[in-house]
């Protein structure tokens, strides 16, 4: 979609400079700059029609508009966003905007007038905190009727790090990722510090892997330094399996750069000159994005022989996954990168001394990676001065569910539960019950209500049965029954399991097996207790991860919501009306309007009546005319209890018990 | 689409290996581009890899069954991925696949119709939650989806 | 070379730094049932039944022992305790619930009190624990490679490749002599002179013993045998049995040599 630019070697200081100054022109060109945000949500949104539709627009009628793309702006429930930036001006977000409003946004923006009805936010002055500076877009004050971000609770409460660049920069021009701090660390790390101090930072500024594990970085990179054997190794994991989780997505598509460069630290770090992204098989666009950086930095000379004339080399390639979770597990990825089946081994020779073809590797979650250059330009006091005691910097969350505002969002740690869901979240979609917000993906557990105020950190979150995860987090509301939530988590655990060791390979199905019979109305006593049993042999004596932790749905469901196991249990009911077996859909024929709506939409034909006026409303000359109306019925013997009626009818006489 | 020509599948198989390379590590790589090139991958192309990469057939193929990303069998000319991810779960994809499943005549296991039109995935998360629940055919992904809206997406594609 | 030292059910042991806790309690003959352990193969740790409790200062916890280093000077290791038979109860109900009908599995688990699994049969199984075995032997040790994995999870087996007859399978039964259930088994016809190796369809012409007769070697494993021994492939020329009886007649004679120039 975008060309790379041109591109020159940057060996020093001022190379890198001069490679910023072109940066800025490029994100400040004096000109209207309208911004499309392309990530895969975006296109999933239309946002490519929309981008095609601009440029069509300024050819033909000659515009003096730039138009550029971007990746993951983070605000996804309002897809395509576009970014409007006039010179002299605050630069305005406008959501949902479809591609046949590329003409009117175009006039407005050349007006230097406010699209209306689609403005979500205003910025005044780009941050930029790796440099610690701000970048004024404003000479004029306040922009009519849009609200500055800051004033955005959804906005306001996030502290971006490791998005720092997201949904700003074009994630494939490294003059712009320069322009705001970038490659400087790497500078000031090889040529200011000796590896042991670079360790020294992290180990200070707190980070802690934001994959799941939260294995304090810095320790990591310690052992990893101290093991013999050459060569050594870098490894990014970017195989985020989790279900709803696309944090690193958005980072990898928004902001390569970025992991990039903490790669490069952390090998100065260990002694490495070798690295892999092993990136999931389900990512196309960012394997894409994130081989035009590689390329780009070994065009420029930031990334081979000789990085800023040091003597230090570095080299990265992208391995890919296959279409398995299970490969998000350390030592399985190593398998897979090796080209072998993702089954993991039993990890008490770490992987620190012995992992990528037995050789010393570090692997760490992309998030991490894309914090390292901050902690080292920032420094690692700064750092520790966000979140909380056990939990330094921020974390990027996936708020999606059922939650009004759905997106990537990152908070400092320590931020409750109750602020990411109603203020950045902005509370339940249609103002429904909150129940449960599960994180962790299928490592992790629901958390009810009485925890909403719970600080979230790594340690707080286990302390309540679930866990930090990866950071998806999955808003639950009355209508969710979690009996089936930890049926949906043994669905996927019991296909994803590798299959090696026996409580996981055969743990998993059953346990999935005595759900879908509790789902089913078919359950006993005798089978919860059953379920219970396997799922402690499966958290103890499961090989890996993956095993280990896959009973938590199961654990944490019954230990907050056993009174809904009980109710499918001893009652065959499913208080929140999901479990098919287990509701019914009957049709109210005292509000039924004889539409037939239902009828035409039902995909196996079991409802039945007539259209018409219905009898309660027919007058006698509707009668005698024979336009009266027979409600409709619904053949409970032939229903799928697929809730189309029920979707579909436009008075809600459908009845779901 | 039908199934490959043996000729065609050593060739193709060939030619992806010189790219990468005759070696174990490039397994995986070698296997995801046959895979794109011509929608399964052939019998005849494994046991080219298997030759050229020294790997016994019997290895090949557990590395082909194990990842989900591969077939063994010709895949419909149209591929649609559902998006089984707890995001779109929660917000109704069951009732998703199941309309799919009924609308193709799909049964047990079947995950290709018997005109080779279509072949039904599901997927765990392809990323897209904010527009939960989410189907993808031919790569054009279909947001904000509801049951009865898919016989009128599938009449679209020929 | 490193020692350690540490206790498995109170008895002081000693052994080299980095053994397997599984090897090192066997040698010294405690006795901790496997099923995917065999001396000629890498362990695996798949079966999750050689489990014992280990105990270090305030740490506890349950391992399998056949893939834990010893590192830990002063452990306490118990194989039979509360919790440790209580996972591998647990572990054996789950085996049975995939092979109700292998007697292999049906002892180990009637060992610790279990009659039947609370579980339901999983249809096709068999007596296949997915031990792993007959793989690692075929692949690693025998370099044949002729069978292997399929699939992922609880459709996990194991089968040659589009479960049809092996072309790279020698007939050598290395596979049937470590499956710990019988499931994989050589099944030789004397009559057709046919050895099948069940359950992977792969059959193979047995050849005859030129002594007494009977079908004693595959085809296939014999030529394999000669090129590994190259000219001590003589040595093969006749069943076990016959070859016995020919050294034995032949060393007859050179005794009954001996003594006579005495």
């Amino acid at each position: 979609m975008n060309e790379t630019t041109q591109t020159f070697l940057i060996r020093t200081l001022d190379d890198l400079e001069e490679a910023g100054q072109a940066g800025r022109r490029r994100l400040y060109p004096g000109r209207v700059k309208i911004k499309v945000g392309v990530g895969t949500c975006g296109i999933a949104a239309g946002a490519s029609e929309l981008y095609r539709a601009l440029i069509r627009e300024v050819r033909e009628k000659g515009l003096d508009v730039e138009v550029a793309a971007t990746a993951c702006i983070g605000l996804c429930q309002r897809e395509p966003l576009v970014d409007v930036q006039v010179p002299g001006r605050s630069r305005v977000l406008y959501g949902d905007v479809a591609a046949d409003q590329a003409a009117p946004l175009l006039e407005a923006a050349c007006r230097g007038e406010i699209f209306g009805g689609h403005a979500i936010a205003r910025t005044d002055a780009d941050e930029e905190i790796l440099t610690d500076t701000r970048h004024v877009l404003a000479s004029k004050a306040a922009v009519d009727g849009v609200v500055p971000f800051g004033n955005v609770p959804l906005f306001s409460s996030q502290l971006r790090i490791a998005m720092r660049n997201c949904g700003i920069i074009d994630s494939d021009s490294i003059e712009e990722y320069i322009a705001r701090g970038g490659y400087l660390a790497l500078l000031n790390a090889l040529t200011k510090y000796q590896p042991d101090a670079i360790i020294q930072m992290v180990t200070d500024s707190g980070l802690r892997g934001r994959g799941g594990g939260g294995f304090p970085t810095g320790r990591k990179w310690a052992s990893c330094r101290k093991a013999p054997g050459d060569p050594r190794y870098v490894i990014c994991n970017a195989d985020e399996g989790d279900p709803g989780a696309y944090m690193d997505r958005g980072i990898l598509e928004g902001d390569p750069h970025s992991v990039l460069e903490g790669m490069m630290i952390g090998a100065y770090a260990i002694g490495s000159s070798e690295g892999f992204v092993y990136v999931r098989e389900e990512y196309p666009l960012a394997r894409q994005k994130l081989a035009t950086a590689i390329k780009v930095a070994e065009q420029c000379g930031l990334m081979g022989d000789d990085i800023f004339g040091t003597g230090f080399n570095f080299r990265v390639r992208i391995a890919r996954g296959g279409g398995a979770f299970v490969c998000g597990e350390s030592t399985a990825l190593m398998a897979s990168v090796e080209g072998r089946v993702g089954e993991p081994r039993a990890k008490h020779i770490h992987t620190v001394e012995s992992g990528l073809w037995d050789k010393p590797t570090t692997l760490n979650n992309v998030e991490t990676w894309a914090n390292v250059p901050v902690i080292i330009e920032r420094g690692p006091q700064w750092f520790a001065s966000i979140g909380s005691q056990g939990s330094k910097g921020t974390k990027v969350f996936s708020l999606v569910g059922k939650i009004k505002n759905t997106g990537l969002v990152e908070v400092p740690m320590g931020i409750t539960l109750r602020k990411i869901i109603y203020d950045i979240g902005g509370g339940i979609a249609d103002d429904k019950q909150f129940k449960a917000v599960q994180t962790g993906g299928p490592s992790g557990g629901c958390i009810p209500a009485e925890h909403l105020d719970l600080e979230v950190d790594f340690d707080r979150l286990t302390e309540v049965g679930s866990m930090m995860g990866s950071g998806g987090m999955i808003v639950m509301d009355e209508d969710s029954c979690m009996v089936d939530v930890a049926r949906y988590f043994l669905d996927f655990l019991r296909y994803e399991s590798c299959g090696k060791c026996t409580p996981c390979r055969e743990g998993n199905q059953r346990m999935f097996e005595l759900l879908d019979k509790i789902c089913n109305g078919h359950a006993t006593e005798a089978d919860l207790q059953l379920l219970q049993d396997i799922a402690d042999t499966v958290k103890t004596t499961s090989l890996c991860a993956l095993g280990k932790s896959a009973p938590n749905p199961v654990l944490s469901t019954i230990r907050y919501f056993r009174n809904e196991y009980e109710a499918h249990i001893r009652d065959k009911r499913c208080p929140a009306g999901v479990c098919k077996a287990l509701v019914k859909y009957s049709i109210n024929s005292a509000l039924c309007i004889c539409c037939g709506r239902c009828a035409r939409e039902c995909p196996v034909k079991c409802i039945t009546g007539q259209t018409g006026k219905p009898p309660a409303k027919a007058t006698k000359k509707d009668k005698e005319e024979g336009k009266v109306g027979v409600p409709y019925v619904i053949d409970q013997a032939a229903c799928v209890k697929c809730a189309t009626c029920f979707e579909v009818c436009p008075v809600g006489a459908v009845k779901r018990t | 689409m039908p199934v490959i020509e043996a000729d065609l599948a050593v060739a193709t198989a060939d030619q992806i290996i010189d790219g990468y390379g005759a070696e174990r590590s490039s397994l995986i790589h070698v296997m995801q581009d046959i895979q794109q090139e011509l929608s399964y991958l052939p019998r005849e192309s494994l046991r080219r890899v298997s030759e050229r990469l020294e790997v016994p057939l019997a290895e090949v193929l557990r590395v082909a069954t194990f990842y989900a990303a591969f077939s063994l069998t010709p895949r419909g000319r149209h591929l649609i991925t559902v998006c089984m991810g707890t995001a779109c779960h929660v917000r109704g994809a069951p009732r998703i696949l199941d309309a799919l499943v009924r609308e193709l005549g799909l049964g047990d296991g079947h995950e290709t119709t018997d005109d080779m039109k279509f072949t039904v995935k599901s997927v765990r998360c392809i990323g897209c939650c904010g527009l939960a629940p989410v189907i993808n055919i031919d790569g054009k992904a279909y947001g904000r989806l509801t049951a009865h809206r898919v016989p009128q997406i599938l009449r679209e594609y020929e | 070379m490193t020692t350690v030292s540490f206790t498995i059910d109170g008895r002081p042991v000693t052994c080299e730094r980095d053994s397997m806790l599984l090897d090192v309690a066997l040698a010294n003959g405690f006795d901790i049932p496997t099923l995917c352990h065999h001396p000629a193969v890498e362990p695996y740790g798949a079966c999750r039944l050689c489990l014992v409790e280990i105990i270090q200062g305030r740490w506890s916890g349950v391992e399998a022992s056949c893939t834990y280093p010893v590192r830990d000077e002063g452990m306490v290791v118990r194989t039979d305790s509360e919790k440790v038979r209580r996972y591998r109860r647990l572990n054996l109900e789950l085996l049975l619930g995939r092979c109700p009908e292998s007697e292999t599995v049906k002892e180990m688990a009637r060992k610790l009190g279990i009659e039947t699994s609370r579980l339901a049969p999983v249809p096709q199984a068999g007596e296949c624990v997915l031990c792993g075995l007959c793989v690692a032997v075929c692949q690693d040790q025998v370099g044949a490679g002729a069978i292997g994995f399929v699939g992922r999870g609880h459709e996990r087996r194991v089968d040659t490749p589009y479960g049809e007859p092996s072309d790279v399978c020698i007939g050598c039964g290395a596979c049937a002599e470590v499956c710990p259930t019988g499931c994989v088994r050589i099944v030789d016809d004397q009559a057709n002179k046919i050895r099948e190796i069940a359950p992977f369809h792969t059959r193979h012409n047995l050849l005859r013993c030129p002594e007494c007769g009977k079908g004693y070697v595959a085809e296939k494993h014999l030529q394999h045998l000669a090129r590994r021994l190259g000219d001590k492939a003589g040595i093969l020329e006749a069943c076990p049995v016959c070859r016995g009886r020919r050294r034995a007649s032949e060393l007859l004679k050179v005794y009954e040599k001996v003594l006579n120039t005495r």
